[in-house]
């Protein structure tokens, strides 16, 4: 599978863990707090302590277009971005199989599918991280 | 004669992902498209909300003329292939126009099929597989009160659902002891089976129609234990068959479906099989007909880069079930097997269900490995957990954690191996 152009590059060494993108996000996405709204998901290893990042890479060659029923999500050829439709999509969760990094998922309190559009080329989540972490690029 | 140095026939999933893959390889290589569907690509799979009027049929094409046209890709739409000839490499459609191939894709994908009840090829009845079904089934909805539908699987329980939301009284005949066993464990199956029922929806299990008629307008089915259902309109989901008519006498290896290898290779040099036509090697071993969309992507790709590439560098991992499914408000979604086979040990089984509220999760181990995932309004993330059953990762490590958290234990893991 091939990572794309214009996904969010995480940088594990400068993560901090504080959640600040993913309040970011929410905030972004959603007007609320909540960060089940969070399109990036930081995790902990609980046991090595190492962050891990969850999110859509845009991938150039994209699994869940592929496997979508409804014609909901397309790759825009400009952007690099992978758009979702909410307009066209039906909720089947199919999007979910044809992912292998949760970059989109279900979220039952949102109520349909969830991925990263890069806030259009200014990433909340990159703006909120004190720690450069994240950052608009090349993967 | 017309001449392509690919062609592919079908213009469905597995169709369209392996244009994209032969494209990705091959940017100017000639490249045609044969499908009986006059219509732009669309999904069996989108056909339920046709029925239920949720959409309409223009709103749900897969792509447009434009997207063949910058791939440089030729759509011929409404031709049906009759006939395949591999020595000479050519295709013969019902028009009688000839085809010549250098590499041929065969993903005619399936058609509903008939079982032999006495009655039944005498009398109209519905099936749903393409827009045209949608369409008369939509339509026949608005002047049906009552309907009888044979079979229980997933097609089936989708148009069941759109018929009883438009108000008709539904009966469901099942020939096995549950509804749903391609996706659903013997429990989680009679959770749904239960919320199909408090709509008012009738399921007989264990039943199967030994007579058809139509008597005064209205269907008389006749089942096996005596029982007769009357109603206004007959639906036929009793499972599919690969489409492969068109290859009789073709020396084309067709078992339960088009024998392929892991390349997509039919037994035939340059031909190639993909999606629910195709019989390809199981994950588990065996032959499978996979039938689902996520198959016939995954399949189509592989067929594709290998079509374009001719070294086999793209092998398909083999097919594992994969069912996402939404019934009544609530989401089914299951990864891997449901139900150990009987003639297996070693599985470690960790089900979990409440019935009231609704809940219910199924974790079955093998050896420390995952083999099958499914729940009931519990989401989790299906890509990774097929990630996790094809890579045959070792959970022991984590069992602790995957079993009382999947979906934040599989997140963990994979985001951890594609560092
Ligand atoms: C109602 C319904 C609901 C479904 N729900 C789900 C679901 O929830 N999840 C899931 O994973 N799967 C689901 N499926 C199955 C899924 O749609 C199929 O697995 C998928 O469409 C297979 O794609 P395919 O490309 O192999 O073949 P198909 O989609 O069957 O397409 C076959 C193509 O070949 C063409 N064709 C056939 N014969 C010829 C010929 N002789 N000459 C030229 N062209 C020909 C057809 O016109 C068509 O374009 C559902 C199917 C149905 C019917």
């Amino acid at each position: 599978m091939h990572k794309g152009v214009g996904a969010i590059h995480y940088q594990r060494e400068r993560c901090q863990g504080c959640l600040s993108c993913m309040v970011a996000c929410a905030q972004q996405k959603s007007a609320t707090n909540d960060i089940t709204q969070s399109r990036i998901r930081i995790l902990m290893d609980e046991v090595s302590g190492a962050f891990e990042v969850v999110l859509c890479l845009q991938c150039s060659d994209p699994g869940c277009v592929g496997t979508c029923p409804s014609g909901a999500l397309t790759k825009n050829g400009e952007t690099g971005v992978i758009e979702w439709d909410d307009r066209r999509c039906v909720g089947c969760l199919l999007c979910t199989v044809g992912c292998a990094y949760a970059g989109i998922v279900y979220e039952a309190e949102v109520g349909h599918v969830i991925k990263c559009d890069i806030c259009a080329g200014r990433p909340a989540c990159s703006a909120a991280c004190a720690h450069n972490a994240l950052a608009l690029g090349t993967v | 004669m017309q001449e392509s140095k690919y062609l592919v026939v079908g213009s469905s999933h597995a169709a369209l992902q392996a244009i994209i893959a032969i494209r990705k390889r091959d940017v100017d290589g000639s490249l045609t498209v044969l499908t009986r569907e006059p219509r732009l690509p669309y999904s069996p799979t989108i056909l339920p909300y046709i029925v239920s009027s949720q959409k309409q049929p223009d709103d749900i094409s897969l792509c447009d003329e434009a997207h063949f046209a910058r791939n440089n890709v030729t759509l011929v739409r409404g031709t049906t292939v009759t006939a395949v000839q591999p020595d000479t490499k050519i295709v013969r459609t019902g028009s009688g126009d000839e085809w010549r191939y250098d590499r041929l894709l065969l993903a005619t994908g399936a058609s509903p099929a008939t079982p032999p009840i006495p009655g039944l090829r005498e009398v109209p009845f519905h099936v749903l597989r393409t827009m045209n079904d949608a369409i008369e089934l939509r339509d026949a909805l608005r002047h049906a009160a009552s309907a009888v539908v044979i079979g229980g699987g997933l097609c089936a329980m989708h148009a069941v659902e759109s018929m009883a939301k438009a108000g008709i009284t539904v009966t469901v005949v099942e020939i096995c002891d549950r509804i749903l066993r391609e996706c659903a464990s013997p429990r989680a199956g009679e959770m749904i089976a239960r919320s199909f029922m408090a709509e008012g929806i009738e399921i007989r299990t264990n039943r199967s129609p030994v007579a058809v008629a139509r008597e005064a307008g209205k269907y008389v089915v006749t089942l096996n234990d005596g029982a007769t259902i009357v109603a206004d309109l007959l639906m036929v989901a009793a499972g599919v068959k690969p489409v492969t008519d068109y290859l009789v006498g073709s020396g084309v290896k067709v078992n339960r479906g088009i024998v392929v290898d892991e390349l997509m290779r039919t037994s035939e040099p340059g031909i190639w099989a993909a999606g629910d036509v195709a019989e390809t090697p199981g994950f588990w071993g065996g032959g499978v007909v996979n039938g689902i969309l996520p198959g016939a992507a995954a399949q189509g790709r592989t067929a594709g880069a290998n079509m374009a590439d001719g070294n086999g560098t793209e092998r398909y991992a083999g097919a594992i079930p994969l069912n996402t499914y939404h019934f009544f408000g609530h989401h089914l979604i299951s990864v891997g097997i449901n139900q150990p086979p009987s003639e297996v040990a070693g599985f470690e089984i960790h089900e979990d269900a409440d019935d009231d509220g609704y809940i219910y999760r199924q974790i079955m181990l093998q050896e420390g490995r995952l083999v099958g995932i499914s729940t009931i309004d519990d989401v989790f993330d299906a890509g990774i957990m097929k990630h996790i059953i094809l890579g045959r990762i070792d959970l022991s490590p984590v069992k602790a954690a995957f079993l009382a958290r999947p979906r934040e234990a599989g997140r963990l893991l994979m985001s951890q191996m594609w560092r």
